[in-house]
C-alpha cells in the first residue's frame, strides 16, 4: 500500500516537473523559432501548433499538483463565516462534487480516446496529429484532479487550511 | 425551459457555487455540464462539451501569461528587485518622502518586469514598510503608496490581467498592452503627486534623517549599472512588439531569456531561483489556465443559449446615455472585486461587458483600460477590497507596538483611489491617453 501511495507521490511530483519542463522549452522553442525567422531563415513549421498543444499538456499536468498546493482560487467570503460543524459538512459535499465533475470529465475525455483511436481521428493544425493525444491530457489530469480532491477528506487535511506558507502567488 | 432560461439559470449557478467557496475553475465546470445536459441533448451534450474542450486552451496567445509570470518570479528570485530599490534609495538622495517615491518608482519598475499585483504588493510591502516605519514615516504614508502602486501591474505592460482579458475578449493583445503603457505612467506621476502634497501639507509624515550621499556621479553609476540594464527586458518585451520584431507571446519568451541573461550576468542564476521560479511560473499560469478551461467553454454556452445577446440587447435598447450604462459596467467590476479575485470578475463578466461595449460603439482596447482599471480600483475600494485586508495583516505594529487599524489602512488608500478615479476621468475626456500608442504603432 505504502509502494502504491509513494509511486502516486511520485506521478502528481512529476507531473508538476512535467509542467515545469514545458514553460522552460516553450520559451526557448519560441525564441529559437523567431530568430530564425529574423535571420531569414525557415523556421519549422511546427513551432506555433508544437506550442498550442503543449499548453493542453501544461494545464493538464500541473492541475492535480496544484489542488494538493491548494493552487486553485475559490472565494471564502461565505465559506469562512460558516458555523464550523456546517463549514465541515459543506466542506465534504465540496470535495464530492468536485471529484464528480472531475471524474465525469476523465471518464468522457477516455471515451473519447478509445474513441479516436478506435476512427484513427487525426487533428489538422500545422501539423497533424492524431486526436487522442489531446484527450489523454485530460483524462489524466482530470483524473488527478478528481483524486486530489478526495485526498483531503481521506488524509483529515483541508484545501481551505491557512497554514500553507507556500500558497502560489495570485495574478 | 426556453435556452435563455437555461443560461440564466447556469450563470446563477456559478455564481452561487463560486460564492459558495468550490474552487473557481470547479465551479465553472460543473455549471458547463449542466448547462450541456441541458442545451445539448443530455449525455451527447457532455461529450460534446468535452470534445470541444481540447481546444478551450490551445491558443498560442495565452502562452504571453506563463513567460510573463516566469520572468516576474525570475527577477524576484534572483535578487534583481531588491537591486533596483537600492540604487533607486541611493539616487533619490535626501528629498523629503524619499522612501515613499522610491516605492512609487520602482514599483512602477517591476510592474514593467512582471505582471503580477500580488507579487508587486508583497515584494513592496516587504521591502518598503519595514524601513519606513523605523524612519518614522506616518502610516499614511508608508501604505498609501504600496497599496496604490502594487496594482500598477494590472495596466503597466507586461499584464497578465491584459493579456487574459485580451484572449477572452477576442481583442488585440498587442494594442491592449501598448494601451496600458501612457495610462500606467500617468497614474505612477499622479501617485508622486500625491506624494508630494502630502509631504508638503505635513512634513512631519516623513520626517527628514540623514543618509550617507556619496557623490552624484557614484550614484548616478550604480544607478546604471543595477537599473538601466534592466531596460533590456523591457526593450524585447514592449520594444519588438512595438517595432513589429514579434508578437506579444513571442516578445514574453524573449522577456524570459533576457531575464535569464541578466540574472547570470547579476549571479542571480541558480538552481534554487530557478526552480523557485518556474514554480511560481506553474502555479500562478497552471490555475489561470484552468479556470480558461471552464470559463471559455461557459462563455460559449451562455453565448449558445442566447442569454448573452439578450443581456446586450436588454442594455442596448435602455434609454440612458453612453456614460451611465459605462458607469455602471465600472460600477459593477469594482463592487464584484470587492468580495472576488480579478480573474474570476474577467471570467464571469466579460461575455456580457464586451458584446456590451460593442454595441455601444465603446473602442474595445479602451474598454479593456477601463476594464483593468477598475480591477486595480476593486482591490482597493473600501470595505472589502483585498489589498487593504492584505496590507493591514503584513504591515508590522507602529513604533509603540500597536496594530495597524483597517481604518488607518483605508484612509492611506483613499488619496490613491482619488488618484485612479482621476485618471478614469481623463480617460473618458482624452481616450486618447489609452489609444495614442497603439493606434501610433498601427
Amino acid at each position: 500500500m505504502s509502494f502504491l501511495i509513494s509511486f502516486y507521490d511520485g506521478c502528481i511530483r512529476g507531473l508538476a516537473v512535467l509542467a515545469a519542463f514545458i514553460v522552460a522549452s516553450l520559451a526557448f522553442l519560441i525564441v529559437a523559432d523567431v530568430t530564425l525567422r529574423s535571420f531569414g531563415f525557415e523556421p519549422p513549421a511546427a513551432t506555433v501548433a508544437l506550442t498550442e498543444y503543449a499548453l493542453l499538456y501544461f494545464t493538464m499536468a500541473a492541475a492535480p499538483w496544484l489542488v494538493r498546493q491548494r493552487g486553485h482560487v475559490a472565494v471564502r467570503i461565505v465559506f469562512d463565516r460558516l458555523p464550523s460543524p456546517t463549514q465541515r459538512w459543506w466542506e465534504y459535499a465540496i470535495y464530492g462534487l468536485s471529484a464528480l465533475v472531475a471524474f465525469s470529465i476523465a471518464m468522457i475525455a477516455g471515451t473519447l480516446l478509445v474513441e479516436s483511436v478506435r476512427l484513427g481521428d487525426v487533428e489538422q493544425r500545422s501539423i497533424d496529429v492524431p486526436r487522442w493525444l489531446l484527450f489523454l491530457p485530460l483524462m489524466i489530469g482530470f483524473l488527478g484532479v478528481g483524486m486530489e480532491m478526495l485526498r483531503f477528506p481521506l488524509t483529515r487535511t483541508s484545501f481551505y487550511a491557512n497554514d500553507d506558507p507556500t500558497g502560489p502567488e495570485k495574478v | 425551459m426556453t435556452p435563455e432560461f437555461v443560461g440564466l439559470i447556469i450563470f446563477l449557478v456559478v455564481l452561487t457555487l463560486m460564492l459558495g467557496g468550490v474552487p473557481v475553475a470547479i465551479a465553472f465546470l460543473a455549471a458547463n455540464m449542466a448547462g450541456a445536459w441541458f442545451l445539448m441533448g443530455g449525455v451527447s451534450g457532455l461529450v460534446q462539451l468535452v470534445d470541444n474542450s481540447t481546444n478551450l486552451v490551445t491558443t498560442f496567445t495565452l502562452v504571453a501569461i506563463p513567460m510573463f509570470v516566469w520572468m516576474g518570479a525570475l527577477l524576484f528570485h534572483a535578487g534583481l528587485a531588491g537591486r533596483v530599490f537600492d540604487s533607486l534609495d541611493l539616487l533619490f538622495g535626501r528629498i523629503p518622502g524619499r522612501l515613499a517615491y522610491v516605492t512609487v518608482v520602482g514599483g512602477t519598475t517591476f510592474s514593467a518586469l512582471t505582471g503580477s499585483t500580488m507579487a508587486n504588493t508583497a515584494m513592496l510591502g516587504s521591502l518598503m514598510v519595514p524601513e519606513m516605519q523605523r524612519r518614522g514615516y506616518k502610516t499614511a504614508l508608508a501604505i498609501g503608496p504600496i497599496i496604490g502602486t502594487g496594482g500598477l501591474a494590472m495596466i503597466i505592460p507586461p499584464s497578465n490581467l491584459a493579456v487574459l482579458t485580451g484572449s477572452l475578449a477576442r481583442i488585440d493583445i498587442g494594442a491592449l498592452l501598448l494601451a496600458g503603457l501612457i495610462p500606467g505612467l500617468v497614474l505612477a506621476l499622479l501617485y508622486c503627486a500625491t506624494i508630494a502634497i502630502q509631504v508638503a501639507r505635513d512634513p512631519s509624515a516623513a520626517p527628514a534623517y540623514d543618509v550617507e550621499l556619496p557623490p552624484l556621479s557614484h550614484r548616478l553609476a550604480v544607478f546604471a549599472v543595477n537599473v538601466l540594464p534592466l531596460g533590456l527586458i523591457v526593450f524585447c518585451v514592449v520594444g519588438f512588439i512595438v517595432l513589429g520584431i514579434a508578437t506579444p507571446s513571442e516578445a514574453a519568451a524573449f522577456g524570459v531569456v533576457a531575464s535569464l541573461v541578466l540574472a547570470w550576468l547579476f549571479g542571480g542564476l541558480s538552481r534554487l531561483s530557478l526552480t523557485k521560479s518556474l514554480e511560481t511560473a506553474v502555479s500562478v499560469t497552471g490555475m489561470v489556465f484552468l479556470l480558461i478551461f471552464g470559463s471559455a467553454a461557459f462563455s460559449q454556452l451562455l453565448a449558445f443559449s442566447g442569454a448573452s445577446q439578450d443581456v446586450v440587447a436588454a442594455a442596448t435598447v435602455w434609454e440612458a446615455p453612453i456614460y451611465a450604462k459605462l458607469t455602471l459596467m465600472f460600477l459593477v467590476l469594482v463592487v464584484l472585486g470587492m468580495f472576488m479575485d480579478q480573474i474570476s470578475i474577467l471570467l464571469l463578466t466579460i461575455p456580457f461587458f464586451f458584446p456590451l461595449a460593442g454595441a455601444l460603439g465603446l473602442d474595445p482596447v479602451w474598454f479593456g483600460i477601463v476594464v483593468l482599471l477598475a480591477m486595480e480600483m476593486s482591490l482597493t475600494t473600501p470595505p472589502f477590497g483585498l489589498l487593504l485586508f492584505l496590507m493591514t495583516g503584513v504591515t508590522p505594529p507602529n513604533p509603540d507596538g500597536t496594530r495597524v487599524k483597517f481604518q488607518q489602512v483605508v484612509s492611506a488608500a483613499i488619496p490613491f483611489l482619488a488618484c485612479d478615479l482621476l485618471l478614469l476621468i481623463l480617460l473618458i475626456v482624452f481616450p486618447a491617453v489609452a489609444l495614442w500608442l497603439p493606434q501610433m504603432v498601427g
